[in-house]
């Protein structure tokens, strides 16, 4: 249809016109139910009780949060908690897309594989964990884990070199910032100027020599030298704050390491406290007291199972149990299953002195409960280093003169429920005049850095570095679910790869791992980055549905803050700002490697 | 956010063929870089669409709505045995959703004209708030910061509790500071959370708490050893001790550290619906105090002399018609639905495998504190 | 690495023993690696099946299926919803019938016989177990294979194929609902609703409504209009943003208020659905974006110069291109979406998930069993899903086979 382009266009057929016509009628229709929308809202919030504001982000939360990376208490305000959760939201991708990455890439090039074995499972791990909700995964992983896993209070799975592993979580040695910390750092940051410079010269050493090189031994080696070389140096001297005390509670068997302004050995609100302490505590003498019970654990019932507190070989000079009630002790007697930690209660019916299978039940084949035993432990030592908060932590030692007391009060308080309502609103203080322990805890040296070494003092990880089992959990279900997505698209970017670019480069002589890691998988990457990415974005989004693995991220932590102050708009508001930034993120990051391929191209 | 060419790749979990990865690589070579986003406009939309999420319109009254539409929308717990759950047929049943059919008993004249909403403790409020429930009945605590932040009006108490502590008789915690080291279960955004930490801080003791979204989740935490101790309502304590591995393995510690209060919410600002529900869970106590059992009731109606009871029972004079109610409005509820007593233990007493004791909850007769206001 | 198949064999090198020395055992590295992970994957799979078959506990799990399955739908009336199965299979059955016939339909055969086959078992459980449907879903059975029967029997019937979807179609959605009166046709209010049944409705609803905004998104996000196209990419980009269960949060607080209603008029399921659909279009229009761009210009040019107007050029030539070419990318949405239904229990809806994990595990029942039975229904919940996201999965591929995507 050719038109005159002589002819003015009439205003009701042009474009342009009906263009800006239509603009102006969108937006005004947009607009005006915008403005509806909006007086709803005000009416809405003026008529209600509920803030509309952030002026609550300031009071107390009291939300206790056990997964905190940075300091918390119950008495810190909303806004903190809201911090925490928005960390622990990045916690959980950060190390996630990492580690999804590495399984996806494993999987992916698993599937195009010469071992069809291989082949075949990374088939099927792809297509049965793709096709099912990462709810029910997490779920699944989650009950899996602390229904399988031994409690800590038992016997956590003790795996060589100090690492822990249960159903509160995994807990491994790790090294933390010691006092001559600071005395450290310039060499570290000379070491880092250095490596570059090196890395600079290096480089262009090798470029001149246009002869193959690698110029990462030599970076490295210079930044090893120097950080060794001050590290040395730095701990050298005793860079021990003057007034560093510790504030030791035998009969709670907890201490505080704190910064004594006032020099009264008493730690006061106003005094700083001081983590990352070594210190070393020795009990001379202590009783573990523990009576057997038939556990549900690892869902099967293990009856007359006694457990004391876990203790390491050579922390303790000797141990000897023995049981508290006398006509207990005449009937049953103590099999260690694991000395000095666990033991089973069993009546020796056929007199022989030693525990046989069957024992440790009665003829009904129920497990004996409430046999009173107790451990005494003596020359008791630990080497501990005072986590962030300055805590110290070892287990609840009795001193042996208190067993007797403890037998006359005999059994346990046992409550009745609702028939008699309040029952004092703590309880009753013990008694003043009980016997006491003998403890004594001493600072050791300590260089740049400390080396934690996890225990288990009561039924928690103290110590070292850990992460909770509902971490785990989630970040399992997050990682598996997630790789399986990374796995197609990297087997698909491989595939993308023009089968000439193989037979050429096999032309060339490369072997078959070269031709792969050189000429295939370089190029694969420009076709796997970007839909990688949005699956980071996709990982860290979905980490919201971590309250069904009881994780505290930023929206469990939202959702309780919203219920308890009612104020859901503004919680809402915070809660998408959040998701935004971090989808912002990605988008940049995107962006950017977008822009770097496009410079590639040629 | 800018989409790459390759973005369908990964949309939705779709196999990826090999033509359309190829082509995609082709793509990637060509694909000239995207204009960027426009992050101005975002943000204008963000604030514009945040600003909207509000909350109810406040209606006339409820009940008039409620009445027109023949049935009672009530947040109930659908995970609480005794108080609150779902049998396998899908009916709710327990303490407090009879609550709910009394009140739909006395409104609309049958007791199982009622849609139950089971919620989470997170989500009851928000529930509340946006009027998607007419009442809540769910083991709610009656607390200061409910009546003035929340916005709820809370009728009077049905269930007078405390928080205690269930432990393992072998762990040998027998008041609160053996507590110190130890990791201690507790269901998140409910009042407990917020009471053990205070408690906890006045007695200077640390402790790791575990906060779980579901009561099934906490107790199974600590029976799998993930903690030492649950924390809730003793009432909650009870009914799911009962439940657990070797009952008589655990002890709840006398140790009561709260006072919990429970009783059905209404939203603030809607006077005559709270009288009803207020004057409902009043007559449910008024029945047992005068022994007017859903056995008896329409025979009390018939022989009453007292004027007390014949008020009540909408024999004589206005007091139901004034609270919007029909004459018949408590001998229906009375009658489908029962007295206090009788709901108390068919759920949680004498009749239920919970077999607690009346203790606070009973009349104040008998030295608890359940008591009625007349009705004139 | 290695990547390249092995040659063919020469004449005579077949047998077991031969293909597993070229697949398992083609050198050390690879001998190692089959050991291996052979040896890990049968301990695992002995292990599995031991505790499905031993230590597990399945009798909460069988107890509760109708929990599972319908959530509150009353008892005396589920043969409605079974026959509403038993309609749409059908309807494919008769669909599928017809392509096999016209020597055709891999791909939907494939999809009719899997869930034929799941209705087949199911029914021969409910013949000796589940008395109150037994009829039902011999029913149901009876018009699954019927319609594939007629579909081959009588190729005739593809006139009214069209018809037989249009009226087949509400008709299910008339049984699962309800008409009205108190007789067996009486409405089953959508609170009643939930598990499976609640799960399949929300996706299907979602997918079908999202996808003409997706369209309309997808338009606008192309149009030289700077308001429209700021407003597209403000709102997909807004979207996908922040995960679904922040938007589902969001949608039980908001939607009363957006439509200026008294909230309590709707329903939970509503609001679910809006959420659910706002969400799915954002993405959607990103798919169907996708299948704009891959148009060659050189289609919107000829299009022009054969007089069509700018609207006829996207009606006529573009859409339907790029429609076609991203029916894989839908189907993938839609099974994206099927599993992120598992999330509308943040608005209290008791859909399949929220049932295995909330309320079957606080029946007292349950809570018998040492551990609780959690780990028993999240496996089941599992095969479930992946029974069902599986196969169409496969489709999804085959679709994008045949289609020829990325052929161009």
């Amino acid at each position: 249809m050719p038109t005159d382009p002589q002819r003015p266009i009439p205003v009701w057929r042009n474009v342009k016109t009906l263009g800006i016509v239509a603009q102006v009628v969108f937006v005004a229709v947009l607009l005006a139910a915008l403005a509806i929308l909006w007086t709803n809202v005000t009416s809405a919030l003026a008529r209600s009780d509920l803030p509309a504001n952030f002026g609550w982000l300031d009071a107390r939360a009291g939300i206790p949060i056990s997964e905190r990376p940075i300091p918390y208490t119950a008495d810190d305000p909303y806004w903190r908690a809201l911090v925490i959760g928005f960390l622990n939201t990045l916690k959980i991708a950060l190390i996630g897309v990492v580690l999804a990455t590495l399984l996806g890439v494993a999987v992916g090039v698993s599937r195009l594989s010469g071992n069809w074995l291989l082949r075949q499972i990374a088939g099927a791990y792809v297509e049965l964990l793709r096709n099912t909700p990462l709810a029910v995964q997490i779920i699944f992983w989650y009950t899996a884990a602390i229904a399988t896993l031994p409690p800590t209070i038992s016997a956590p799975i003790r795996l060589p070199g100090g690492i822990y592993f249960s159903n509160k979580g995994l807990a491994f040695p790790f090294l933390y910032p010691g006092f001559a910390f600071q005395q450290w750092l310039p060499w570290i940051l000379a070491a880092v100027v250095l490596a570059a410079v090196v890395h600079r010269l290096r480089r262009r050493a090798i470029r001149a020599s246009e002869r193959p090189g690698r110029a990462w031994p030599a970076t490295l080696a210079a930044f090893v030298l120097v950080t060794g070389v001050g590290y040395v140096v730095a701990s050298a001297g005793d860079d021990r704050p003057a007034d560093l005390a510790i504030e030791f509670t035998a009969d709670r068997g907890r201490g505080l390491s704190f910064l004594d302004a006032d020099g009264d050995g008493e730690h006061d609100r106003d005094e700083a406290r001081y983590g990352f302490v070594p210190v070393t505590v020795r009990v001379a003498e202590g009783a573990l007291t523990a009576r057997s019970q038939n556990l549900v654990e690892q869902r099967t019932v293990k009856p007359s199972v006694v457990r004391y507190a876990v203790l390491e070989d050579g922390e303790y000079d000797a141990v000897d149990a023995r049981l508290l009630d006398e006509d207990q002790a005449e009937r049953f007697d103590l099999h260690w299953v694991e000395k000095p930690i666990s033991a089973l209660v069993y009546e020796d019916r056929n007199g022989d002195g030693a525990w046989q299978a069957g024992e440790e039940v009665d003829a009904n084949g129920e497990g004996f409960r409430n046999v009173q035993t107790a451990l005494v432990v003596e020359g008791f030592r630990r080497d501990l280093v005072s986590d962030r908060d300055g805590l110290i932590r070892i287990p609840g030692f009795d001193p042996v003169a208190s067993l007797e007391a403890e037998d006359a009060t005999g059994g346990s308080g046992v409550g009745s429920v609702g028939a008699s309502g309040p029952v004092g609103l703590f309880g009753t203080p013990g008694d003043d005049d009980e016997p006491t322990l003998d403890a004594t805890v001493e600072i050791r040296p300590s260089g740049a850095l400390v080396y934690s070494t996890p225990t288990v003092p009561v039924s928690n990880y103290e110590g070292g570095f850990r992460f909770t089992a509902s971490y785990l959990a989630l970040l399992l279900a997050l990682v598996i679910y997630t790789a399986t997505f990374i796995a197609e698209i990297v087997r698909a970017g491989i595939l993308a790869v023009p089968k000439g670019q193989t037979e050429a480069s096999k032309a060339l002589g490369l072997s078959g791992a070269q031709t792969f890691g050189l000429v295939i998988f370089p190029q694969a990457v420009r076709i796997i980055l970007p839909p990688m990415i949005s699956q980071f974005l996709n990982l860290t989004k979905n980490s919201s549905l971590a309250p069904l693995a009881a994780y505290a991220e930023i929206f469990a932590i939202s959702t309780i803050v919203a219920n308890q102050t009612g104020a859901s708009v503004p919680v809402i508001i915070m809660i998408i700002l959040s998701y935004l930034v971090i989808s912002w993120f990605f988008a940049l990051v995107l962006n950017i490697v977008n822009a770097r391929m496009a410079i590639v191209e040629r | 956010m800018n989409l790459h060419a390759g973005e369908a790749l990964q949309a939705g979990g779709v196999g990826v063929d090999l033509r359309e990865a190829r082509a995609m690589w082709h793509a990637a070579r060509n694909a000239p870089r995207e204009k960027e986003i426009r992050m101005r406009k975002l943000v204008t939309l963000v604030v514009a669409l945040s600003v909207v999420i509000g909350l109810a319109n406040a209606q006339d009254s409820l009940l008039d709505e409620i009445q027109d539409r023949g049935t009672l929308v009530c947040g109930a717990n659908a995970q609480l045995p005794g108080f609150g759950a779902i049998d396998s047929d899908g009916n709710f049943t327990g303490f407090d959703v009879d609550f709910c059919r009394a009140i739909a008993a006395a409104v609309l004249g049958d007791a199982d004209a009622v849609e139950y909403r089971g919620l989470n403790a997170a989500e009851r409020f928000t529930a509340l708030q946006t009027g998607e429930i007419d009442v809540l009945i769910r083991n709610t605590t009656w607390t200061s910061s409910r009546d003035s932040e929340v916005g709820a009006n809370f009728a009077p108490t049905t269930f007078y509790d405390g928080q205690g502590f269930i432990v393992r008789e072998a762990s040998g915690i027998t008041e609160l500071a053996d507590f110190e080291g130890t990791s201690i279960c507790v269901q998140s955004g409910t009042t407990t959370e917020l009471n053990l930490a205070d408690v906890m801080a006045a007695l200077d003791i640390e402790f790791t708490p575990l906060t779980f979204e579901s009561a099934d989740q906490t107790f199974g935490a600590y029976e799998a050893g993930q903690c030492d101790s649950v924390t809730t309502d003793k009432s909650g304590l009870v009914s799911r001790s009962s439940l657990l591995q070797n009952p008589d393995e655990h002890v709840i510690l006398p140790q009561t550290i709260s006072k919990e209060p429970l009783g059905p919410a209404v939203l603030h600002g809607d006077d005559t619906w709270f009288d009803v529900v207020k004057w409902v869970t009043f007559g449910t106590i008024f029945a047992e105090e005068y022994g007017i059992t859903s056995d008896n009731v329409l025979e009390v109606a018939a022989n009453a002399e007292a004027p007390v009871v014949r008020r009540f029972l909408g024999v004589d004079g206005e007091a139901l018609q004034q609270l919007g109610l029909e004459s018949d409005a408590m001998i229906n509820m009375i009658q489908q639905v029962g007295n206090y007593g009788e709901i108390f233990d068919r759920h949680l007493g004498a009749d239920s495998q919970f077999n607690l004791d009346r203790g606070l909850n009973a009349l104040y007769t008998d030295g608890g504190l359940m008591y009625a206001p007349p009705f004139r | 690495m290695q990547m390249i198949p092995s040659r063919p064999p020469p004449p005579g090198e077949r047998g077991l023993v031969a293909w597993a020395r070229r697949n398992l055992f083609s050198g050390p590295v690879n001998g190692v690696t089959s050991v291996v992970v052979g040896t890990l994957v049968l301990l695992a799979a002995w292990n599995l099946l031991g505790w499905v078959t031993g230590g597990a506990s399945w009798q909460p799990l069988w107890n509760n299926l109708k929990l599972l399955a319908v959530y509150r739908y009353p008892a005396d009336l589920l043969w409605r919803p079974v026959l509403a199965a038993g309609t749409l299979l059908m309807l494919t059955g008769l669909s599928a019938g017809l392509a096999r016939h016209a020597g055709k339909g891999r791909i939907i055969g494939g999809v009719y016989w899997w869930f034929t086959g799941l209705a087949l078992a199911l029914t021969a459980i409910a013949i000796p177990f589940w008395e109150s449907v037994r009829v039902a879903w011999v029913a149901a059975s009876l018009l699954a294979l019927g319609g594939y029967a007629a579909g081959r029997l009588a190729p005739g019937l593809v006139r009214i194929q069209t018809w037989a979807w249009a009226v087949g179609l509400p008709a299910a959605v008339v049984l699962v609902y309800g008409l009205g009166g108190d007789g067996p046709m009486e409405v089953v209010r959508t609170v009643e609703w939930g598990g499976f049944l609640l799960t399949l409705v929300l996706a299907s609803v979602g997918i079908t409504v999202a996808f003409p905004l997706g369209i309309l998104l997808a338009l606008g996000r192309q149009s030289r209009l700077p308001a429209i196209k700021g407003f597209s990419i403000g709102y997909i980009e807004l979207i996908r943003g922040a995960p679904l269960i922040t938007w589902l949060f969001i949608a039980s607080l908001m939607v009363p208020l957006l439509l200026d209603v008294s909230p309590d008029s709707i329903p939970a399921l509503t609001r679910a659905m809006v959420a659910v659909t706002l969400f799915a279009s954002a993405y959607m229009a990103e798919n169907v974006r996708g299948g704009l761009q891959s148009i060659p210009n050189g289609q919107r040019e000829a299009a022009r110069a054969l007089g069509l107007s700018g609207w006829q050029t996207t009606r006529l030539i573009v859409l339907p291109q790029a429609l076609r070419a991203v029916i894989p990318a839908i189907v993938g949405q839609a099974i994206g979406l099927f599993k992120d239904t598992s999330l509308v229990f943040i608005v209290g809806l008791f859909d399949f998930f929220e049932i295995g994990r909330r309320v079957i595990p606080s029946q007292p029942e349950s809570l018998l069993y040492p551990g609780g039975v959690l780990l028993e229904i999240s496996l089941f919940m599992a095969v479930v899903y992946w029974f069902f996201t599986y196969r169409m999965s496969i489709a999804s591929r085959q679709l994008e086979k045949e289609l020829g995507v990325g052929e161009r």
